[in-house]
């Protein structure tokens, strides 16, 4: 085990909890797992490749156009479905999302095939070194981004008036109505910020490895883990717990081999559920 | 309306349609048993395959999908299929089982019973294809597939298949040309092997073991990891550290767009790189660009092989297709003329006749020559073909005015 794996595998996480903190603040808000948001993630790398494919757009040019059709998508998402669906009980929600991710992975096969793709980017083939250690530029990058939207998402929510009636309109939406909060629209527009997040972490996970249409369902299974592990809603909690899971994967793979790069991930999932189920840092903002 | 006349009336109806029904069913059955229908316009036969279309496996089934279909336009064409002195129309019923082993099995089934298809062409892998050929088995119906390397088919069924026919490479072929293309570069002779826990990925990975080992070479790391694995620094800092040179693998696409990408990005800059199934379509051009080049590619059919109707293949598709997408779809329009050419040598639609002529095959087409052997598979020859600016030429067996670039320039 080296110090450039562990590096690179903790930085890694930080894609992850990029992945995961759309997720997170659904989870925290709604109160709804959003079954669709590997789609949403897999969905703005798509969108990335298209607009390549269309205009030779690289994926950071991009990525503007990718953040606000996300943005609108998950806008309408919650304005015209999940609305609906989650006045009949969150089951609903879950269903409906679930529906969602199946038709994603069956649209994206219909229009990009099954074959693996990817985003082609100088960033992905970059690296440089700090003492002896080499750093992969995408995931430094990756790692970055995650640590500047994680910390501008905590100070919104706890030190901005938008910030509090969004954690109003969390804690107790009912009573958030009856003092004039639009909570409808705060829904809608807390889908559509995590949408964006989701672009965001989408067009990295791109840029840095291949992906496929059904590249949807590890995304999602990682983002829950790093979600449950950091407590809902914890965005401070959602980033550390990515670093961990990144660096957890790294050790586990130099130590055990690759077959078990996932295992230990679930088996620490599986372990903090049990011991905390609130997750090592506990609820936050949200 | 008194009760008693609805009740007749209900009576009658529903004696009608038991009536049609029964028609129906007597008509359906004698055109399933004759395995032809011959209204007095047109006859036909069908054939069915359930191919992977959708799913992880989708690029091999569209690629199948290809392969099948211009064999089929081609004879219907000419007029369709000569069996016993009438010529029959085909109908080529394709289904989609989404790259699900039960869902395949289900559909060939569903291709013999419900839609009266006399054979069956198979699903790429054995993943797809052994459960298929299970169907067959059971169901007397002959069966040809291709893209199932042939020791993973053959041993596939414990009693030995008896309708089920398979025409592709055998493992130990590859293992073998892989390795002593990897030798045309020099190199330190230290080898890399990165393999997915796929079923073929396990079989194929002790087997280029032996094969580097047989040619001299080193192993100086042997890297396994489950799909959707994506994630390679660990290993590819052991490899780098390890100072291997040659890299060979058998991954799924996306891994192993993942892994040439860090490997650029980690420093390893390997000479010689061939990662089978990952490279073998033309997204690993699109996904990698000219980080791509240089790196090797599976071939079961290439121009420069100069098989059977290559001058009509480039004509007909050279336009439309690139290569790695020709030499992925020909061996299935070889497995569809194989199919094809043993119904109508036959001279019925007979499953058993049409099997014995299966099992008689032997001769040259699109493929390559076919004569199968007693686990009924037919080898077919396993080329290398190496990416050079977004196209794919063979490498291996060495073509005359066709050099190996080395080393990987994309990596350079």
């Amino acid at each position: 085990m080296n110090a450039t794996t562990l590096v690179n595998g903790a930085l890694e996480g930080g894609l992850y909890a990029l992945v995961a903190l759309g997720l997170s603040l659904v989870f925290g808000v709604l109160r709804l797992i959003n079954l669709a948001h590997g789609v949403l993630v897999i969905g703005a790398a798509y969108a990335a490749l298209e607009l390549f494919e269309l205009f030779r757009l690289g994926p950071f040019a991009a990525l503007p156009i990718v953040i606000v059709v996300a943005a609108v998508f998950g806008y309408l998402l919650q304005r015209l479905m999940l609305t609906n669906l989650l006045l009949k009980g969150p089951e609903a929600g879950i269903v409906g999302t679930f529906g969602l991710a199946v038709l994603g992975e069956a649209a994206f096969a219909a229009a990009f095939t099954s074959n693996g793709v990817s985003l082609q980017s100088s960033l992905a083939t970059s690296s440089f070194k700090i003492g002896g250690v080499t750093l992969e530029m995408v995931l430094v990058t990756a790692c970055a981004i995650a640590v500047a939207c994680a910390g501008a998402l905590q100070f919104g929510l706890k030190r901005t008036r938008a910030g509090s009636v969004l954690r109003a309109a969390a804690k107790d939406p009912s009573t958030a109505e009856l003092m004039g909060i639009n909570v409808r629209l705060v829904f809608a527009l807390t889908v559509a910020l995590a949408a964006a997040l989701a672009a965001v972490g989408g067009v990295l996970y791109g840029v840095s490895t291949g992906f496929a249409p059904t590249s949807d369902t590890s995304l999602l299974l990682i983002a829950v883990a790093v979600v449950v592990v950091g407590g809902v809603g914890n965005i401070t909690g959602t980033l550390v717990a990515g670093l961990a899971m990144g660096l957890v994967q790294a050790i586990s793979v130099s130590v055990f081999g690759g077959g078990y790069a996932d295992f230990t991930v679930y088996v620490l999932f599986f372990v903090v559920l049990i011991a905390r189920p609130k997750g090592l840092f506990g609820q936050g903002a949200l | 309306m008194s009760v008693m006349t609805v009740r007749r009336a209900t009576r009658v109806i529903f004696a009608g349609s038991l009536f049609a029904l029964l028609a129906a069913g007597i008509g359906t059955i004698t055109a399933a048993s004759s395995g032809a229908s011959t209204r007095a316009s047109t006859r036909s036969i069908t054939i069915g395959a359930s191919l992977p279309l959708t799913g992880p496996l989708g690029g091999l089934g569209s690629d199948q999908e290809i392969g099948y279909r211009a064999e089929v336009n081609d004879v219907n064409r000419a007029g369709g299929i000569k069996i016993g002195g009438s010529k029959y129309k085909i109908n080529l019923t394709i289904l989609n089982n989404a790259s699900t082993a039960t869902t395949a099995s289900n559909q060939a089934r569903a291709l013999v019973t419900r839609d009266g298809a006399i054979a069956l062409l198979g699903g790429a892998t054995p993943t797809i294809s052994v459960p298929q050929a299970d169907v067959a088995t059971l169901l007397h119906v002959p069966f040809v597939t291709t893209n199932n390397p042939d020791d993973a088919f053959g041993s596939a069924n414990a009693k030995g298949w008896k309708y089920a026919w398979d025409v592709f490479f055998k493992e130990e072929t590859q293992a073998k040309t892989v390795a002593k293309w990897a030798n045309v570069c020099p190199s330190n002779k230290k080898v890399a092997l990165f393999n997915d826990t796929e079923k073929d990925g396990t079989f194929e990975r002790p087997l280029y073991e032996a094969a580097v080992k047989a040619d001299g070479d080193r192993v100086v790391g042997t890297y396994t990891f489950p799909p959707p694995t994506t994630t390679f620094s660990s290993f590819i800092t052991s490899a780098k550290a390890a100072g291997a040179q040659i890299v060979i693998g058998q991954m799924l696409p996306t891994a192993g767009i993942a892994l040439v990408k860090q490997m650029k990005s980690l420093g390893f800059h390997p000479d010689v790189v061939i990662l089978a199934k990952a490279a073998n379509a033309e997204n690993w051009w699109k996904g990698l660009g000219s980080l791509a080049t240089g790196s090797g590619m599976e071939l079961t059919w290439s121009p420069a092989a100069h098989y059977p109707g290559t001058p009509q293949i480039l004509k007909t598709w050279g336009k439309k297709l690139s290569v790695d997408t020709l030499a992925s779809a020909v061996p299935d329009f070889g497995a569809a003329q194989v199919l094809l050419q043993a119904i109508s040598r036959a001279g019925s639609t007979s499953a058993a006749k049409v099997n014995a002529a299966i099992a008689k095959t032997n001769g040259m087409f699109a493929v390559g020559h076919v004569k199968f052997l007693k686990n009924h598979t037919a080898v077919t020859r396993y080329l290398v073909g190496q990416w050079t600016h977004g196209k794919v030429v063979q490498v291996y067996p060495p073509v005359p005015g066709v050099k190996t670039e080395c080393p990987m320039a994309g990596l350079r």
